[in-house]
């Protein structure tokens, strides 16, 4: 539950940030960092409970909230990339940097490509030919040393929950 | 043990994203835009009031009391009529010459009435070119409205929440706009692009642009009004065995850097459908 209430308040906090104040940390348009995307992968990495997958529910409702899209795509694109961190982060060796560096590409990866298919689905011409694979590239490289510098402090973070979350 | 607590997360990411279809499904009902709009109401006060904390300190400029920020929009909303004025009567010289031809043609005069608004947050996903305003149903915006600055046209309306309203950007690659090439007189369309340019098609070979010259709306189509600056021709690209010749356009706005808009409230789009000819029944 405490997992839950931890989202309630970071997330839509989260998704403000990424419309409020990261468009002018983009280092002129180079360097887009995914807030709510990293946040989310790297909880699940950390804390791959059941309830961590509330968190890219709130997160998708929040930024398509705040999106020109439809509602319902981030949630779907957030949720299949969470569940992916989720189960990555059950295995032993979650904190092998190799898995942050693994799952930071293949999260980010497979969001923008169920995002991309399901705007094209809903109509959204989606011209693939021209979408600058560049910024795609830079967005990987943003998230994923995001994710990796994040990772030890949400561990920490889901430490203190879980402890806490125990009856004996 | 994991079995079962990788079954149970398959389960549950499987109802949040039947949410997410479900959601998507109703995209166009009336409750899903309420839903919507309901999030986006508690949403805005709260990104206004984070945006306005933040926007100062990446702006390079003195924090100004409110009072200076009013002036500020009411001198933007001003420049802008001034600016339009300006594109009108270049246009009037040129509708005179026409007009010397065409006797007994007459032409509305049509001075627009703005509602100014600041930009609260921008499209969460670094793919889509949005704005979010600070003025919605409420204050009298709706969807499809055009969004200037005193630079020319930034987009139009896309939805619009009581308290809020989200803009797409001229630059979208899901914008396309009926323009004149105002020196040769061209009608052509201006496509926004997925890598936020904006490319002018549709321009006949024997029609001479260049460099420099200057792309406002034509009005065609009805859905924007006529001679609101967009921007300036920076390239030309015309080859012998095209049909039409294209160009790069430099948007006149700053679209990366907008901080105050303009919604134009008089100007409704013309329903051109039922001027579009329908099939003739076979029995006829």
């Amino acid at each position: 539950m405490r997992n839950i209430i931890l989202g309630l308040l970071v997330i839509p906090f989260l998704a403000i940030f990424q419309s409020t104040l990261l468009p002018y940390l983009n280092f002129h348009d180079k360097f887009k960092l995914d807030l709510v995307l990293v946040i989310v992968l790297s909880w699940n990495l950390a804390y791959p409970d059941s309830e961590s997958l509330l968190w890219a529910l709130l997160g998708g409702l929040m930024l398509d909230a705040l999106s020109g899209t439809y509602m319902g795509i981030n949630i779907i694109s957030l949720t299949i990339a969470s569940l992916i961190a989720n189960l990555a982060g059950s295995r032993v060796w979650s904190t092998h940097i190799i898995l942050r560096i693994i799952v930071g590409i293949t999260g980010t990866v497979i969001y923008y490509l169920v995002y991309f298919l399901l705007l094209t689905t809903t109509g959204w011409k989606t011209d693939w030919a021209n979408i600058p694979i560049e910024n795609f590239v830079r967005s990987i490289i943003i998230n994923v040393f995001v994710i990796i510098l994040i990772l030890p402090t949400a561990r920490w973070l889901a430490v203190k929950i879980t402890k806490s979350s125990i009856d004996i | 043990m994991y079995r079962n607590k990788l079954q149970t997360n398959v389960i549950l990411s499987a109802i949040i994203i039947a949410i997410g279809i479900l959601l998507l499904s109703l995209s166009y009902s009336e409750p899903s835009n309420k839903f919507k709009s309901a999030i986006s109401t508690i949403i805005t006060p709260l990104q206004a009031n984070i945006y306005s904390l933040i926007e100062p300190l990446f702006t390079n400029e003195p924090i100004a009391p409110e009072e200076l920020v009013n002036l500020n929009a009411t001198l933007t909303a001003e420049i802008a009529l001034l600016r339009s004025e300006n594109i009108r009567l270049s246009e009037t010289m040129y509708e005179r010459d026409m007009l010397a031809a065409l006797l007994n043609y007459t032409k509305l005069d049509n001075v627009h009435t703005y509602i100014s608004a600041n930009v609260i947050g921008k499209d969460t996903s670094s793919f889509l070119q949005y704005v979010i305003i600070d003025i919605g149903t409420t204050g009298g915006v709706q969807r499809d409205m055009p969004v200037v600055t005193d630079a020319g046209l930034v987009g139009i309306i896309n939805e619009a929440t009581p308290r809020a309203s989200k803009v797409l950007l001229v630059n979208s690659d899901q914008m396309a706009v009926n323009v004149r090439v105002q020196n040769s007189r061209a009608d052509g369309v201006l496509f926004g692009q997925a890598s936020k340019d904006l490319r002018l098609r549709y321009i006949a070979l024997d029609t001479t642009i260049s460099a420099g010259d200057l792309v406002v709306t034509s009005g065609l189509g009805g859905s924007l009004p006529a001679n609101i600056p967009i921007g300036e021709i920076a390239s030309v690209r015309s080859r012998a065995y095209d049909v039409f010749q294209e160009a790069e356009v430099l948007p006149l706005a700053n679209l990366d850097k907008i901080e105050i808009v303009m919604i134009i409230t008089d100007f409704t789009t013309t329903e051109l459908k039922p001027l579009i000819s329908t099939p003739i029944p076979d029995d006829l």
